[in-house]
């Protein structure tokens, strides 16, 4: 027996030591990444599915401040290179994170635009709920948004704090008796954009690209609901004024989703779909009427991109320019850049990507619907299962 | 916020502390304001909309407090029951109104729209608090109290969220007295500790056993094993959820230097249902037992009138935990049990011998299977969800084990068995500290369970609460929290 005094100096000793030991090996060996830009550590490999993302990619944001953004959902994460030659001497940031909702990537706007207004904002739109305001990615918590000057010191406690956890101690501990599973690069190592080689190890684990598009192919996938979208329309007309009243470019464009997800996920939905994307054009309009550069484009359709021979046609199992049908590769994201960014309207070559404006959306939904009957009709054994096909 | 998370134990508890032990030192009036503060801060962390309707509430039963102290003897019942009807007014209108408004439109298809309302939390707790307060003072059993210190009691942060129940013959006197105006030693380290079991039944059992309970519970018509699984890992989720907080609450109270009675007692170690009622949620028990069931007539009436009591009790004891049929079908399946077992007992006469061992062992487990059965309508979302894991239970959608159900949560599931129905509550391992802790049914023999202030149980303590710590990031919600 002691005394209660000494208890309690015992005790207290005991937790503050412990966890104060804890909290400092989790901090340094940052298993997740989450605070670490300049650093040897993200040369560390990692596992293929990275935990926690947008805590590392805010304080990339906040360390790296870049001029250049990508922001959207996990399609924009994986497809958008950063590495291309016009980026040389630009500090590019893929900060598209999965499952971002559009509220998401206002926020994330909003986070890096306190530390260095970007130059040019590249933004990737999907229909269905994403096209919304509500929380997308879990993980991405408001208090990662930085709102205040404190941010370097509020994100220090925020980090100590996530650092008192059990998961974060396993993981450390892991690492630290060379007991993890490191596959590949982290996201941060290409400056946000998911690697190939652990895009490959997912791929992988998932069954291959075959099996994803036997999925669609013979099973279908559920169509989307359409999105509450006149209150995300109305935030996203707001922000665009805001930061195109401070000279800051917007780059929109709509996923390259194969094909065969364009048909399935949209095909109780076609209408709306239609009309989604004339509201966005009136948006934009009015933004470029009043003197912002900001450009539009649809990649998605049926052009020499999204209708690539699927693997239950060539035989392989790999494709040039998608993972899996809803996600594209680099090679097609860069060819997608290469289209949006520059200033001028002009549409992509051999009809990947197609500038939208008051002008040009009659003509172009016009075509769209005449291209999915031709693919319809031309891919019989691919599309045997899509309503949307049927006459 | 919660007891279980970063705000509470990192800013909220030290800060109150520290202003209570410095104003303690001065006047005990200043702690007592500062209580009343911290207990106001604690509820609007969860909503500010919240605060008018617990200083309604506070303020009406106060003044019909004075009221009833006031008036004359023929006037006394009649605010009486003025304020019970407004207590269960306001009780009625934020919990019950929608489940009224949607049992109609199921019944005559009226279509009435439901009401936008706010359920302000631990509104069941308050409310009950104060209706024991009003109708001990209609007997004259109230001592007198200041509207600071009464508004203390009601709002008492501890307690406020999910219980216990408070007695206001247990609090009043304490917040009276100035000795508990100081902080000291012992109450802090008996109050940490406890604090810290409690921490740990929330975080490292009741959660971890939350995916186990989804098993029985994902609509999939859940197959014998995945049923049983489920359940018992339910019975012990909840077991540990809401003894956790209750432990969290006295540990909190405690080091502030106020106790709260004891709201568990190794339930599941009960040998009949009338047994589990005088262990599990003891503070609830006691307040139906005294202003429900013992008004009514409790058993002086007769035996019809003594089941039709039970029935009644039990059934408003469900209502009592949510708006929802399923908590009506549980508190009645436990008014069933309790009339068959006093039938039972009645039938085989006052001069039965005292159960043998083996008679007790097979008592538990009749009684915990009963219990477990009754757990299933107050965990399922709807009838329809119970019945499809009733089935289960039995057999009924096939015997296949299933796939989420492996060596980790099954060692969950043994764990949590193995503390409920072996181990010593905290109850009773507090009780030879200071004997100071009267709930304890009965001692255990294993003397190094038993907590003194000794280096290894404040290592121990210490690694658990940094355990617990750890776990912050990733707690559930507590369960009696929406009740």
């Amino acid at each position: 027996m002691v005394s209660t005094r000494s208890y309690l100096a015992y005790l207290g000793a005991t937790a503050i030591g412990l966890l104060a030991l804890l909290v400092t090996i989790n901090y340094q060996v940052d298993p997740f990444l989450i605070h670490q830009w300049d650093s040897p550590l993200l040369q560390r490999l990692t596992r293929a599915q990275q935990k926690i993302v947008p805590w590392g990619k805010t304080y990339a944001a906040y360390r790296y401040r870049p001029e250049i953004v990508f922001v959207g959902s996990s399609r924009t994460e994986i497809g958008l290179p950063t590495d291309l030659p016009e980026f040389a001497d630009r500090r590019v940031l893929n900060l598209a994170i999965s499952g971002a909702s559009v509220g998401d990537a206002m926020n994330m706007l909003r986070h890096t635009s306190y530390f260095h207004r970007p130059e040019v904002v590249v933004w990737g739109l999907d229909y269905g709920w994403l096209f919304g305001l509500q929380a997308g990615n879990s993980d991405f918590t408001p208090d990662l948004i930085a709102t205040s000057d404190l941010y370097p010191l509020k994100r220090f406690l925020l980090n100590l704090k996530r650092a008192a956890s059990w998961t974060q101690t396993e993981e450390s501990g892991k690492i630290l008796i060379g007991l993890d599973d490191r596959q590949c690069l982290p996201i941060l190592a290409s400056r946000g954009q998911k690697s190939k080689e652990c895009l490959e190890i997912i791929m992988a684990d998932e069954g291959g690209t075959a099996h994803a598009f036997d999925k669609i192919i013979h099973q279908g996938d559920p169509s989307a609901t359409p999105p509450q979208q006149a209150e995300t329309l109305a935030a996203l007309d707001a922000v665009t004024r805001e930061f195109c009243g401070k000279g800051v470019a917007f780059r929109f464009f709509l996923s390259p989703v194969h094909a065969l997800a364009e048909l399935s996920y949209w095909q109780d939905v076609l209408p709306q779909h239609e009309q989604w994307k004339r509201e966005l054009v009136k948006l934009f309009d009015r933004r470029r009427q009043e003197g912002c550069d900001i450009r539009f484009m649809d990649f998605t359709g049926f052009n020499r991109i999204t209708t690539e021979p699927v693997p239950q046609v060539t035989g392989r199992d790999a494709m040039r320019y998608y993972w899996e049908y809803s996600h594209y590769s680099a090679e097609a994201g860069k060819e997608l850049l290469t289209s949006l960014l520059p200033s001028r309207h002009q549409d992509g070559p051999d009809g990947f990507g197609v500038d939208l404006t008051g002008a040009t959306i009659e003509r172009h939904l016009a075509n769209f619907r005449q291209l999915r009957q031709a693919y319809c009709a031309s891919h019989p054994q691919e599309t045997y299962k899509m309503p949307a096909c049927r006459p | 916020m919660v007891f279980s998370s970063f705000n509470f134990l990192f800013f909220f508890l030290p800060i109150t502390l520290a202003g209570f032990y410095l104003l303690g030192r001065k006047d005990e009036h200043w702690a007592a304001s500062w209580l009343l503060l911290a207990s106001l801060a604690f509820y609007v962390s969860w909503n500010l909309a919240y605060l008018p309707i617990l200083a309604v509430s506070i303020v009406g039963n106060y003044l019909a407090y004075r009221q009833i102290l006031r008036a004359a003897e023929a006037h006394k019942r009649a605010w009486l029951i003025l304020a019970v009807t407004g207590n269960l007014l306001l009780l009625g209108y934020f919990k019950y109104a929608n489940f009224f408004i949607q049992s109609v439109n199921d019944l005559t298809g009226a279509g009435i729209h439901p009401l936008d309302v706010l359920l302000p939390i631990g509104i069941s707790f308050f409310s009950f608090t104060q209706i024991a307060f009003l109708v001990d003072a209609r007997q004259g059993k109230a001592q007198e109290v200041s509207l600071w210190r009464y508004a203390l009691f009601a709002s008492y942060f501890p307690y406020i969220v999910a219980g216990p129940v408070l007695n206001h013959r247990d609090m009043l006197p304490q917040f009276a007295d100035r000795a508990n105006y100081a902080v000291t030693a012992n109450n802090l380290a008996v109050g940490l500790t406890l604090f810290t079991f409690g921490l740990a039944k929330k975080l490292l059992i009741a959660d971890n056993l939350v995916p186990v309970v989804d098993v029985a519970f994902a609509g999939d018509n859940p197959s014998l094993l995945a049923a049983w699984v489920g359940m018992l890992a339910y019975s012990f989720q909840l077991y540990f959820d809401f003894s956790g907080y209750s432990d969290m609450a006295i540990g909190v109270s405690r080091m502030l230097g106020f106790q709260i009675p004891f709201n568990f007692d190794s339930p599941y170690k009960a040998a009949n249902v009338s047994e589990f009622w005088t262990r599990w949620h003891i503070s609830l028990s006691r307040f139906l037992r005294n202003y429900l069931y013992i008004p009514l007539g409790g058993n002086r009436h007769g035996q019809f009138n003594r089941y039709r009591n039970l029935m009644l009790t039990m059934l408003l004891g469900g209502l009592w935990h949510g708006s929802n049929w399923t908590f009506v079908i549980w508190g009645g399946l436990h008014g069933l049990y309790l009339c068959l077992q006093h039938g039972w007992q009645t039938w085989r006469g006052e001069s039965r011998p005292a159960p043998t061992r083996t008679g007790r062992v097979l008592g538990q487990v009749l009684t915990f299977l009963a219990v477990l059965v009754a757990w299933v309508f107050f965990r399922a979302p709807d009838l329809p969800a119970a019945l499809e894991v009733l089935r289960g239970l039995v057999g009924l959608n096939g015997l296949a084990p299933a796939d989420a159900i492996g060596g980790w949560e099954l060692s969950m599931v043994g764990i949590g068995a193995f503390i409920a129905f072996l181990m010593p509550n905290t109850n009773q391992i507090f009780m030879y500290f200071e004997n100071r802790f009267p709930d304890a049914q009965a001692a255990f023999s294993l003397v190094r369970l038993r907590w003194r202030p000794t280096l290894g149980w404040a290592l121990v303590t210490g690694v658990v609460l940094v355990i617990g710590i750890l776990n912050l990031d990733r707690t559930a919600d507590f369960i009696y929290a929406q009740f």
